[in-house]
């Protein structure tokens, strides 16, 4: 009673939610608009997306942009040049064998955020299709999935990622061959964390499709696909990207924890968990300055991403933000 | 009750079977047992882990055959190894029989260190029940005091910091924080304060007295509390407000029931009973969940356990410790759903 | 029952309620007034969003900080609002009580009835946990709930509906209030089991002489219990009355048009007899001159309907009306000739179905006669 009352503003986003449903031109366009007003009120979001441009242009065009050449000729001049704490010459400092830290923060930015995007794209694919077939379908594909996902959360995710990486880096695979760890990275987060976004589509489908326009959809002869991709998908693309998302931030997270250890990358490759696996032995020296770019530009972006998260989910979906 | 217990526990036998099936075929899909042995001159070392590890039925000796010039020449793989005479033990068996010896109790001891499993897993239980245990008191006090704060004074300043800071918490990688908390914890303050050790400690746990204890503690519990922590703060935060919002609560007001009673005790007795649940699996995976904070302060645990076995290929201890944390990940999970209907009078009598 | 028989217990004046919002203030109470004394029962009506329910919360202190309340509640001649917070907790519950609609929503789910029962007796008196308790089983005893000793430890969810809400009620009568607010007290209920709520209602009434507000969207309700009958539609109050008068001599179209869709109860089947047309406005932003315009078959428009608010005006002894057509609208007679039965019907106190319709309570269950009780 009193919620009627005080939040009149619902009564606006009750219609545009009656007529989602619809998906002539019309409506999604009106509701397209409306989102994108809702996002640019997030300032933080709108910010982080900024950011987020920022770095990832700026690692495209890593070696046009970074100071210095990723991997300079080991000689005397560059070897002077080593653990020079940051200063006007090299912003970050130089590491141990006198390479510039900004130039390779700039480097692994590029395998860090394209392991989160790659990840975030391949399992949002894989759990939005596996997902829909498992919530509209239902029955033992439905109940595999279920169990399935259950049993990859009895192991931790960090024992079972540094294990894969580990004991597959170096093997002839059946139907991959050999990979590059970069890759194999790529496909195993992908193989963890698509189960978390085939269990949110799966259960926004079971509440859909009992919906009347997804009858009416049936009803006038379409075909299953059809009814997924063209009257259901359309409703549910809000948590779907809001998950796309946060796994970007999941998936750079857990690269670097990985190769933190010593089980992922390995060198020469070059990601923020590398270069901090580097630093690690530099904690207490003067030197400990290595161990702060590379984390401050992991927490920066992973910052950014969750805030993007969240200024979409609100502008998806304004009554989420309201606790 | 009983029989309610009884039930779920009946219904987590199937499931940690058949997690220890997966485990087991990960195991020997990711890794391989003889790799460690790849320096190693005694060729007959790998026929005796092979058997040691029921690789193989028995011993056998490489297959040799003779030459165009009548020696006897080793057979050897495309890859150089020598090959065996005589046939594998297919997965399945493999299996059958570890569970076997499992139930016996007589795993392959350690590879690394040639002492048996469960006495490596028991002694490295030690150190990270102690974690967990002040890790989880630590984290819940301060999540449910931040989390009930919150709520109550919704967009309060305090609101909007516990808010912020649950933010950043939540975007700050636990190994990063780890490194850091050593360098400014640990490092920074002896330096700048010019103490003969250090206020924090940065390695282990091994202390005397209950001060030195806690300054061990402080820095890995930090470490592994900062994504709990915040995780449960947002959790409480919302439970709290769902049930602040709930009829019942302006009941207990129009009965005349002062603030503190409304909230703490018709608020927080509801708003309480999803974060012990969600608190309960936490807790569960933390024991196999714990290898970052270890691993960056050399406490002697499950995670670092886990770090040296996989440094060093010691699939001995692999094995059961992926079956040891899921069991626990699988237990915690039936003492969620066993809290949940101890603390919800509804769930109870269904 | 034109002159009031005693001084007000509670009076209203001029009660103003906003919400601000990102949009603007939502005005949920614009300048309401009232009376209320003792033994006496007013009934409060509209439609969800009239700003009923938003009134009897501003009584009863229990409005979220962010609402603007201005105007007085005058309870024994003292303004509440403007009491500290200490001094109305107080008075919550002890003085003035309230009943709360959906009682399985508004009982603690993990505590006991008895439990909450027992907590209302102590929040306002100093007695032993024993003593609480065992008045809370004579306050369920009251209600009419069987075998309260047992029903005492039991959980709301163990509760049938009908019993749910007698344990509200029991709550609200725990330390005799002078005032009893009950917001739409038998909404959730089914018509058997309201009939009896309502029954309950009464007779605890009679016990307690306490002002009663009753608050509901239901005027079949209000026929059966209240004296005067107060009708709001969009913060304002419209039309005040006594409650013959408001069934057949109403001077607003809105009350008319709550007539009009008074469900009809024979039996348990019911139905709208004619439906008020469009939307309850917005709040935020209200339609200019009446609020009630948009919606009004009587409406004069363009023309002062739409440019001035009408004023709440006495057009008869006791009866105002904010309509400028008022005086002209037909008789009730006339418009609805069919009614006058239906509402002799109500008037006889039998809101319920025939007797031989399943009852949820089962026979164990049924009022006790009112002398036996307590």
């Amino acid at each position: 009673m009193t919620q009627l009352e005080t939040q009149p503003a619902s009564i606006e986003t009750g219609a545009t939610a009656e007529a989602a449903p619809d998906i002539g031109g019309l409506a999604v366009r009106s509701q397209w608009r409306l989102f994108l007003r809702r996002f640019l009120r997030h300032r933080p979001a709108v910010l982080a997306l900024l950011v987020l441009l920022g770095l990832y242009v700026a690692v495209l065009f890593a070696k046009q942009i970074s100071p210095y050449p990723i991997t300079p000729e080991l000689n005397a001049e560059t070897l002077a040049d080593s653990y020079k704490p940051p200063n006007a010459k090299h912003w970050f400092g130089t590491d141990e064998n006198g390479r510039d830290v900004l130039t390779r923060v700039i480097h692994a930015g590029r395998v860090s955020l394209n392991v989160g995007l790659f990840v975030a794209l391949i399992s949002g694919v894989v759990g939005v299709a596996i997902g829909s077939i498992a919530g509209f379908f239902g029955g033992v594909l439905d109940q595999v999935l279920m169990r399935t996902t259950d049993l990859f959360l009895l192991v931790p995710s960090v024992a079972i990622l540094s294990m894969s990486q580990q004991g597959l880096s170096t093997k002839e695979l059946p139907v991959f061959g050999r990979i590059s760890p970069t890759v194999l990275m790529i496909l195993i987060l992908s193989l963890l964390f698509w189960m978390q976004m085939a269990r949110v589509v799966r259960g926004l489908i079971l509440s859909l499709k009992e919906k009347e326009f997804v009858d009416a959809a049936r009803a006038s002869g379409a075909s299953s696909f059809r009814i997924i991709t063209r009257h259901i998908l359309p409703n549910i693309i809000g948590p779907i990207a809001v998950n796309i998302t946060l796994v970007v931030g999941l998936a750079i997270v857990a690269e670097s924890t990985v190769s933190f250890l010593g089980f992922g990358l390995k060198p020469p490759a070059v990601s923020w968990g590398t270069m901090l696996n580097n630093g690690e032995s530099t904690i207490g020296t003067p030197n400990a300055y290595l161990i702060y770019f590379p984390g401050l530009a992991l927490l920066l972006t992973v910052l950014c991403v969750n805030f993007l998260g969240d200024g979409l989910r609100d502008a998806f979906d304004p009554q989420s933000g309201k606790n | 009750m009983v029989t309610f217990v009884i039930r779920r526990v009946a219904l987590s036998i199937p499931v940690l079977l058949v997690a220890s099936v997966l485990v087991f075929l990960f195991v020997r899909a990711t890794t391989d047992p003889l790799a460690r042995l790849a320096q190693v001159n005694d060729p007959n070392a790998k026929t005796r882990l092979a058997l040691q590890i029921g690789l193989q039925e028995e011993p056998c000796r490489p297959v040799v055959t003779t030459g165009p010039d009548g020696n006897a020449i080793e057979a050897k793989t495309p890859g150089g190894q020598p090959v065996l005479g005589c046939k594998k033990v297919p997965v399945a068996t493999q299996y059958a029989r570890y569970m076997g010896d499992l139930a016996r109790r007589e795993l392959p001891a350690s590879q690394l260190t040639g002492r048996p499993v469960s006495q490596e897993l028991r002694q490295a239980l030690g150190s990270t029940i102690q974690l967990i245990f002040w890790g989880v008191l630590v984290a819940a006090a301060i999540a449910i005091a931040c989390g009930v704060y919150s709520a109550v004074r919704q967009y309060s300043l305090l609101d909007y910091a516990f808010t912020g800071l649950t933010f950043v918490a939540l975007a700050m990688p636990p190994f990063w924080f780890g490194l850091m908390a050593i360098q400014f914890g640990s490092v920074y303050l002896r330096d700048r304060f010019n103490l003969d050790d250090p206020l924090f400690y940065s390695i282990g746990i091994e202390s005397d007295g209950p001060l030195s204890y806690a300054r061990h503690l402080a820095l890995p519990v930090a470490t592994l509390g900062v994504q709990i922590i915040a995780s449960w703060t947002r959790f409480q935060r919302s439970s709290m407000l769902d049930v602040m919002n709930a009829d019942y609560i302006r009941t207990a007001k129009a009965k005349g029931l002062s603030r503190a009673k409304v909230v703490l005790k018709h608020g927080l007795r509801n708003g309480l009973i999803p974060l012990v649940t969600v608190m309960a699996i936490d807790i569960g995976s933390l024991f196999g969940g714990l290898i970052i904070t270890e691993q960056i302060f050399s406490i002697p645990g499950m995670g670092r356990l886990f770090f040296t076995s996989l440094q060093n290929g010691d699939v001995n201890v692999l094995l059961p410790w992926l079956l040891l944390s899921a069991t626990f990940v699988i237990l915690f999970n039936l003492l969620a759903d066993v809290l949940y209907g101890a603390l919800d009078p509804r769930i109870r009598v269904s | 029952m034109a002159e009031r028989l005693s001084e007000p217990i509670l009076s209203v004046r001029d009660l103003h309620v906003s919400f601000p919002t990102d949009d603007g203030a939502v005005l949920a109470v614009d300048g309401v007034s009232f009376d209320v004394g003792e033994n006496e029962v007013l009934g409060v009506v509209g439609e969800s969003g009239s700003g009923k329910s938003v009134t009897s919360l501003a009584i009863m202190g229990l409005l979220p900080k962010r609402a603007v309340v201005t105007g007085e509640v005058l309870f024994r001649g003292v303004d509440l609002l403007t009491l500290r917070e200490r001094e109305r907790q107080e008075l919550r519950g002890g003085r003035i009580a309230m009943v709360f609609q959906d009682a399985l929503a508004a009982l603690n789910p993990v505590f006991t009835v008895g439990h909450q029962l027992a907590e209302a007796v102590r929040a306002h008196n100093e007695v032993s946990r024993q003593e609480a308790k065992s008045r809370s089983v004579e306050l369920l005893d009251i209600v009419g709930i069987p075998n309260p000793k047992a029903r005492h430890d039991q959980y709301p969810h163990e509760f049938s509906g009908g019993m749910r809400q007698r344990a509200m009620i029991a709550m609200a009568i725990a330390n005799d209030p002078d005032v009893l607010i009950a917001d739409e007290p038998t909404t959730a209920l089914d018509v058997t089991i309201q009939a009896q709520v309502l029954e309950v209602f009464e007779r605890i009434q009679e016990r307690t002489r306490s002002a009663v507000i009753l608050i509901t969207h239901d005027l079949g309700v209000v026929a059966g219990m209240a004296d005067h009958v107060l009708v709001m539609y969009a913060g304002r109050a419209v039309e005040v009355a006594e409650v013959d008068d408001i069934f057949y001599d109403s001077k607003h179209p809105y009350t008319r048009g709550l007539l009009g869709s008074l469900p009809r109860v024979d039996g348990v089947e019911t139905r709208r007899l004619v439906r008020i047309k469009g939307q309850p406005p917005s709040l935020l932003h209200p339609p200019p001159g009446c609020a009630f315009h948009p919606r009004c078959d009587h409406a004069d428009l363009p023309g002062s309907c739409n440019e001035d608010r009408p004023e709440l005006a006495e057009i008869a002894p006791g009866h105002r009306s904010a309509c400028h057509f008022a005086a002209r609208l037909p008789t009730v007679e006339a418009a609805d000739a069919e009614f006058a039965p239906l509402v002799d019907h109500l008037n006889a106190g039998s809101v319920v179905g025939p007797p031989s319709g399943p009852t949820e309570l089962g026979p164990v269950d049924t009022l006790r006669p009112p002398g036996e009780a307590g």
